[in-house]
């Protein structure tokens, strides 16, 4: 069987079907992958078999996501040593977008600055491959430019052009682009020079910004993307769900003028009924992209959104690791 | 004093290295001309080029070669030559970079400069100059009433979701921080002229307007005349790919940043003020128009140049999708106006939502008044608008002396 490793700090979770069986079947594992979160610009394929070498060069990109990367290299370490014969793979989430064009990775600084590792690294990789794929199969192999929206506590936008892509909202850090469950999203760098002068030291400002802010500041500590999806809730709450609206339309409006219009939008949740509202009002802000959605119904899996005859497509996909992950994996073996 | 022609408001306008002055003659908002203009140019600047004053009044024009060593020194020089000219000036008005939410036009008083100079670090480079002209205006013509008008005053109608910081309560109330944006009377007076331009209700309108400055750029999404979203922020840094400012980066990297070189705040506020952008990436120059020659041959210059026509067409189309779609787009101020190549692009494959440009157009716009750049029947009407910032200080203090009152501590 085909055993999955996500990082999920401070422990690491397995895929489903290892702890159905009851605790980590090691001994019938066929082959074994971890979700590498930042390859920073070592890793730059989907999937890299585990050997010392590369397990070498994961230890030199733990500091780009210390948390999560060092779960994953230590597990990866431990691994590699008690089964060195099962083929075991680092599945990696920023290395779909180390192809970003330069325009889009790069940031408007220095050179100087560009040569040590500042650029945009994009994340949820497995996620907008595996998106991209359904989509073709949901809409046909005509399509071409795709938005691939996934919503969540850490929501992201990427923009894809045969398959390949264009811009994310996800930058150096996943903090940039949308707000998140705690994390600010886009707001001016000037607030963290003032925050420094002010005394506040580096460490606290990271924690305030990727830890303390977004959903959190708005509305509390317990609120999520479900919450925030749910018809309910106070003014604070109103406000997150449409920061969040906004942010996702202004996205999806940057990102169909980089692609020239875009063909397809491919809307991804967790959990089809905790956001059926929040997609559907969603289709009903992208008119200006061409899109026609009147109705409403139950979402699921591959549900087509739009009206027939809107110009543009969306598409409603159940987002799930799990599945994207066996899916790379999949091709990862078949390649060996 | 009606009788007479009106109301005589003479109007400064600091840059960072220029000083534009207008006298306005006006009876109303709508019955306003110019009687004098002109412009200091390479104010407080050493360099091999002298500097100099611009002065027109009717069809006379001057240029008077001498050293301007600040720019209270050619607010001077400018009253001294109105002073000669024995002209009669009844308000002096002046740009004020950023108000915060302190005012959108008021009076000077003494309350009123303390409060400008609570705000002076809010603009660090602009702001002590502005400042300096004021107090120089209310030494040497202690007379005249004077006010000030903040830029950013059309940007405070942006709804909580455009503005807001999403950042713990407790840092909002002790720091303020929010959405600001600037250019704000630039915005107020092309969108007024695009609608009077084009005969459609400025009130029932949904506009994206670019402001593409020599120095910033910013962009804003204007709904019935109203800014209901803008580019820059807190401060003049994000956004769009400017001369030397960097625009939109993650807010992480600036922490990462700054632990790579000391933690040194100023040092970093520096870098990313005014060694990035254009020039960061061309690695020669912060002016588009020594880039695009370059375009060929310079990889640099390639990428810098394509990456600020992206960042343009991403705010051009985010708004546009915000909007729910437009009726117009605004190309303004010296970049706006002039560079026709960078529109080519900007508003190409823009066409699904609705924007197109006509090629001979473009090619033929005039640089001094309002041109149709979109072929005709097109659903967005893209217009070249040459901005007016005077002209709505001036507007601005009409309003104010409508109102019937003056600075509470005149003498």
């Amino acid at each position: 069987m085909r055993l999955l490793i996500d990082p999920d700090p401070p422990r690491l979770r397995w895929s489903k079907d290892a702890v159905e069986t009851g605790g980590v079947p090691l001994g019938e594992a066929s082959s074994i992958s971890y979700r590498l979160h930042h390859g920073g610009e070592r890793l730059r394929e989907p999937a890299t078999r585990v050997t010392p070498e590369s397990l070498a060069a994961v230890r030199s990109v733990i500091r780009y996501r210390p948390e999560h990367n060092s779960l994953t290299y230590e597990a990866a370490c431990r691994m590699l040593r008690l089964l060195p014969d099962v083929p075991q793979f680092f599945l990696c989430d920023t290395a779909f977008f180390s192809s970003l064009p330069e325009e889009a990775s790069v940031y408007a600084v220095p050179s100087a600055l560009r040569s040590r590792g500042v650029r945009r690294y994009g994340g949820n990789g497995l996620h907008h491959r595996w998106a991209w794929q359904r989509t073709r199969e949901l809409c046909g192999q005509g399509v071409s430019r795709v938005i691939s929206i996934r919503l969540g506590d850490r929501s992201d936008v990427a923009a894809l052009r045969d398959g390949a892509p264009v811009d994310t909202t996800l930058g150096f850090s996943p903090v940039e682009g949308l707000l998140s469950r705690t994390g600010c999203g886009d707001i001016d760098a000037s607030v963290v020079f003032e925050l420094r002068t002010a005394g506040l030291s580096l460490s606290e400002i990271n924690d305030l910004l990727s830890r303390r802010s977004g959903f959190r500041a708005l509305v509390g500590p317990r609120c999520g993307f479900k919450e925030l999806s749910a018809p309910s809730g106070g003014a604070d709450r109103a406000l997150a769900r449409e920061m969040l609206l906004y942010g996702v339309v202004k996205c999806a409006g940057g990102f169909a003028a980089l692609l020239g219009g875009a063909d397809v939008v491919a809307i991804a949740a967790e959990s089809p009924s905790a956001s059926t509202r929040f997609v559907w009002e969603l289709c009903r802000r992208l008119g200006a992209l061409g899109l026609g959605c009147r109705r409403r119904m139950p979402l699921k899996d591959g549900a087509v959104l739009s009206d027939r005859g809107s110009a543009v497509k969306a598409v409603f996909l159940e987002a799930d690791l799990w599945r994207s992950m066996a899916w790379q994996a999949a091709v990862a073996e078949k390649e060996g | 004093m009606m009788k007479s022609g009106g109301i005589r408001v003479l109007v400064f306008n600091c840059g960072s290295s220029s000083l534009t002055f207008r006298v306005f003659e006006a009876t109303s908002e709508s019955d306003v001309r110019t009687v004098v203009s002109g412009k200091a140019h390479r104010v407080a600047v050493r360099g091999s080029e002298p500097s100099f004053l611009e002065f027109h009044v009717g069809d006379q024009a001057e240029r008077i070669e001498t050293p301007l060593e600040s720019h209270q020194a050619a607010a001077g020089l400018v009253l001294e030559k109105l002073g000669s000219l024995g002209l009669r000036v009844d308000r002096i008005g002046h740009r004020w970079g950023h108000g915060g939410s302190l005012f959108r036009t008021a009076w000077v008083d003494k309350g009123l400069l303390s409060r400008l100079r609570t705000l002076v670090p809010m603009l660090p480079i602009h702001h002590p100059a502005m400042l300096r002209v004021i107090l120089h205006c209310r030494r040497a013509w202690p007379r005249v009433p004077q006010f000030v008008t903040a830029d950013g005053a059309f940007h405070a109608t942006l709804p909580p979701r455009a503005y807001t910081y999403p950042l713990p309560k407790g840092i909002l109330r002790r720091f303020g921080f929010r959405k600001y944006g600037f250019h704000g009377l630039s915005y107020q007076y092309v969108v007024r002229a695009a609608a009077a331009y084009l005969r459609i209700p400025l009130a029932s309108s949904r506009m994206v307007a670019c402001h593409l400055g020599t120095g910033g750029s910013s962009a804003a999404a204007v709904l019935n005349g109203e800014s209901v979203d803008t580019s820059m922020g807190y401060t003049a840094l994000p956004g769009l790919v400017m001369s030397t400012r960097s625009g939109d980066i993650d807010p992480m990297l600036a922490t990462y940043l700054m632990g790579i070189y000391g933690e040194n705040a100023d040092g970093l506020i520096d870098l990313l003020n005014k060694k990035s952008g254009l020039l960061g990436l061309s690695r020669f120059s912060s002016d588009i128009r020594d880039i695009i020659p370059r375009l060929r041959d310079d990889p640099a210059a390639g990428l810098a140049f394509r990456m600020y026509v992206q960042r343009l067409k991403k705010y051009i189309g985010a708004y546009a999708a915000a909007l729910g779609g437009i009726d117009a787009l605004v190309f303004t101020d010296d970049i706006g106006l002039r560079n026709r190549l960078l529109r080519e692009r900007v508003c190409r494959g823009m066409a699904w939502c609705g924007i197109e440009l006509d090629a001979e157009a473009n090619r033929r716009a005039a640089e001094d008044g309002i041109s149709l750049l979109s072929p005709p029947g097109a659903r967005v009407k893209v217009l070249a608008v040459p901005t007016e910032e005077e002209l709505v200080i001036c507007w601005e203090g009409l309003r104010l002396t409508g109102g019937g009152y003056a600075p509470a501590d005149r003498s």
